[in-house]
């Protein structure tokens, strides 16, 4: 997986390469932080609803590199697709929800399962804004399956970047060492 | 994730070779913990198979339970898998497969197995050492387990595991009701020999009928007997199954508020282990998913729906669990699921922060993959002390960061501010030249870390080469 991935995202990197005058740090983060996503997402090949919603995020920001990356007929799908309009009205649900308790009863214990529940709710919420496509899916299994299958591809995403950021510092030790060296012999002589 | 797919197909041979008939994921609904290891311990570690990698230690004991399902897929070939597809295309088949054939999938053990029980054994490891010790072998209990309809739900079910369903028919119901399914248990698989299917199905629409008239008592006890178990049924067992659904909900009917469910049970983990059971004989072939009411539950259909819907989700947060580190201790949903948006946040900043970093550090943004796998061997080499002649990476001549003279006074000065990172793209490929030949060499250390620091105050004179930091640069 975690191969695959810097491959992907290495062609990703290889479309920006050619703009090397993207001088700012913020560009190349932002080329590289895309990049990133696509190949994250293009790994699942469009099974999963948060590497679709990611791809087509990124679509908005980036048509040409997403359809670079992802190769064939899938490219086209995906970016083309619309958007699944499952998006939950929560004012709406909200307000009719509220018109429906008020014939409830308010029994204490009622209360506090309502009020449990309630929390719940919001915590779905605020994991659906997380979760990349979080406001598609219309039933709690499925957020939470993407949940996991987003938070494996996370850390595969983190673990690649990390590995590479080490090895690329893994030089500046001993060179540090040899500046600070350097820089107080100079300052002294 | 290679320990995610070797504990995928772990749990896939596991489930096979236990299973001797099917590739029975009879563990498959384990939560979260690994006791199914306990008495399957053999085959866990020994069938270990190096496939794709995948994050591995978040993934270990996840992976173990999760991926029962793909795995069982694989086995089968039902869900689409091949066998030899790196763990990457496995893990994503799952995810694929994960949400149309989550009716499939609780099915899948029951694809497998032609013949067994209906009933599963999902905590069948962590049960077993507790319910083989209580294993009664009462008489009375076998002869009012034959006539249970129980001995239906188990047709589906692989007999090769009759502690384990005992197991769970212990964990599952009180007393009573375990000894009888036990009885019945050791019943069935007594009276079934190797074939099991041929038995069972003969003696299917005996137990059936004599359930149904068996009168109250004896009907009751049945359906109590598995009212504690939720089962999914096979469709072979469909005309059964609603005999005895009509039965069960005519017991059943004073029950309403499914909130219930928690009190009149045992524990719930253990209803839940029992309802994974039933839940993995559902038939593939028809792609329904039987559900019995449990003992002392609503049996209307929304009730049932929204149980398993919250069965469900239970078992992925149990998974989750598993993935998001630190959230063992942590119990209840909404606590839980704060933890789990805490962390998937936390992720999301590190990636942009990583991201941040290798802009920073790699102005050419040129990460050579093999150079950087590479580097990450080297690293570990040099940290090791050992001064390997590593080849030189083939783009670190393109990192030669030009350096026109005039920059030295510039690039002393930053020297101070861009010691660690800016330096250490350019550093990499240069600290192998240097632990190769220049260990003590400072002045060369200068010319390199020269151009080195000059890269980032300077990434426009990155542009322009001079051949003499590559003169510099080279032993």
């Amino acid at each position: 997986m975690k191969e695959e991935f810097l491959k992907k995202w290495q062609m990703g990197l290889q479309i920006y390469r050619p703009l090397i005058d993207n001088t700012s740090v913020s560009e190349r983060r932002k080329a590289i932080k895309l990049s990133a996503d696509v190949a994250m997402a293009s790994l699942r090949k469009g099974t999963t609803c948060w590497s679709r919603a990611l791809i087509q995020k990124t679509a908005t920001e980036d048509n040409f590199l997403v359809r670079q990356m992802l190769s064939g007929i899938k490219a086209e799908t995906l970016i083309n697709k619309k958007l699944p309009k499952v998006m939950c009205h929560r004012k709406i649900v909200r307000r009719s929800k509220k018109i429906l308790r008020r014939r409830q009863s308010r029994s204490a214990i009622e209360e506090v399962a309502a009020k449990a529940r309630k929390l719940v709710k919001k915590k779905t919420q605020g994991l659906r804004n997380v979760v990349p496509g979080g406001e598609f899916m219309s039933n709690d299994v499925l957020l939470i399956q993407e949940t996991l299958d987003y938070i494996v591809s996370l850390q595969t995403q983190v673990n690649v970047m990390r590995s590479i950021v080490d090895a690329a510092e893994a030089g500046s030790e001993r060179t540090a060492y040899y500046l600070g060296k350097l820089k107080f012999a100079i300052e002294d002589g | 994730m290679d320990v995610n797919e070797k504990e995928e197909f772990s749990g896939e041979k596991r489930n096979t070779s236990y299973d001797s008939a099917d590739n029975h994921p009879s563990d498959w609904r384990i939560p979260g913990s690994n006791p199914v290891s306990a008495p399957f311990g053999s085959y866990s570690t020994e069938n270990l198979i190096t496939a794709s990698c995948s994050p591995s230690q978040m993934m270990d004991s996840f992976g173990q339970t999760l991926w029962y399902d793909p795995t069982n897929l694989q086995a089968v070939g039902y869900g689409g898998f091949s066998g030899g597809h790196p763990s990457s295309s496995s893990s994503s088949c799952f995810r694929g497969n994960m949400d149309r054939s989550l009716e499939m999938g609780w099915s899948m053990p029951n694809l497998l197995p032609p013949k067994g029980n209906g009933l599963f054994l999902p905590n069948a490891s962590s049960f077993l050492p507790p319910s083989m010790a209580q294993l009664p072998a009462d008489s009375g209990f076998v002869e009012r387990a034959a006539r249970f309809s129980l001995f239906s739900d188990m047709v589906n079910q692989p007999l090769a595991k009759p502690e384990s369903v005992g197991l769970f028919l212990e964990g599952q119901c009180p007393s009573t009701e375990v000894n009888v399914g036990v009885a019945h248990n050791d019943a069935s698989t007594a009276m079934k020999g190797p074939n099991v299917r041929s038995s069972e199905q003969a003696s299917k629409p005996n137990v059936s009928e004599d359930t149904q008239s068996s009168g109250q008592k004896g009907g009751e006890t049945s359906s109590k007997g598995f009212d504690s178990k939720k089962r999914k049924r096979n469709r072979q067992n469909s005309e059964a199954d609603q005999s005895h659904k009509s039965e069960e909900e005519a017991e059943n009917n004073g029950d309403k508020k499914r909130n219930d469910e928690q009190s009149p049970n045992s524990p719930g983990n253990k209803t839940n282990s029992g309802k994974q059971q039933g839940k993995q004989t559902s038939d593939p072939k028809d792609g329904y998913i039987h559900v019995r009411a449990r003992r002392g539950q609503a049996t209307n259909s929304h009730s049932l729906a929204e149980r398993v819907r919250r069965e469900k989700i239970s078992e992925r947060m149990k998974f989750l669990q598993d993935l998001v580190p630190g959230c063992n201790k942590v119990t209840g949903k909404a606590v839980m699921l704060d933890e789990i948006i805490n962390y998937v946040q936390s992720l999301q900043r590190q990636v942009e922060f990583l991201s941040m970093k290798l802009a920073t550090v790699n102005p050419q943004m040129d990460f050579n993959l093999e150079a950087l796998l590479a580097k990450d061997v080297r690293e570990l080499q040099l940290r090791g002390g050992s001064s390997s002649a590593t080849p030189f990476p083939q783009n670190m001549p393109m990192v030669y960061p030009p350096l026109p003279h005039g920059f030295m006074q510039q690039t002393l000065s930053s020297i101070g501010r861009n010691i660690s990172s800016p330096l250490s793209p350019i550093n990499g490929g240069y600290k192998r030249q240097e632990t190769n030949g220049w260990e003590g060499d400072l002045q060369n250390v200068i010319h390199i870390n020269y151009g080195a620091g000059d890269v980032p105050s300077d990434p426009e004179a990155a542009t322009a080469s001079l051949p003499s930091s590559n003169m510099k640069v080279e032993p």
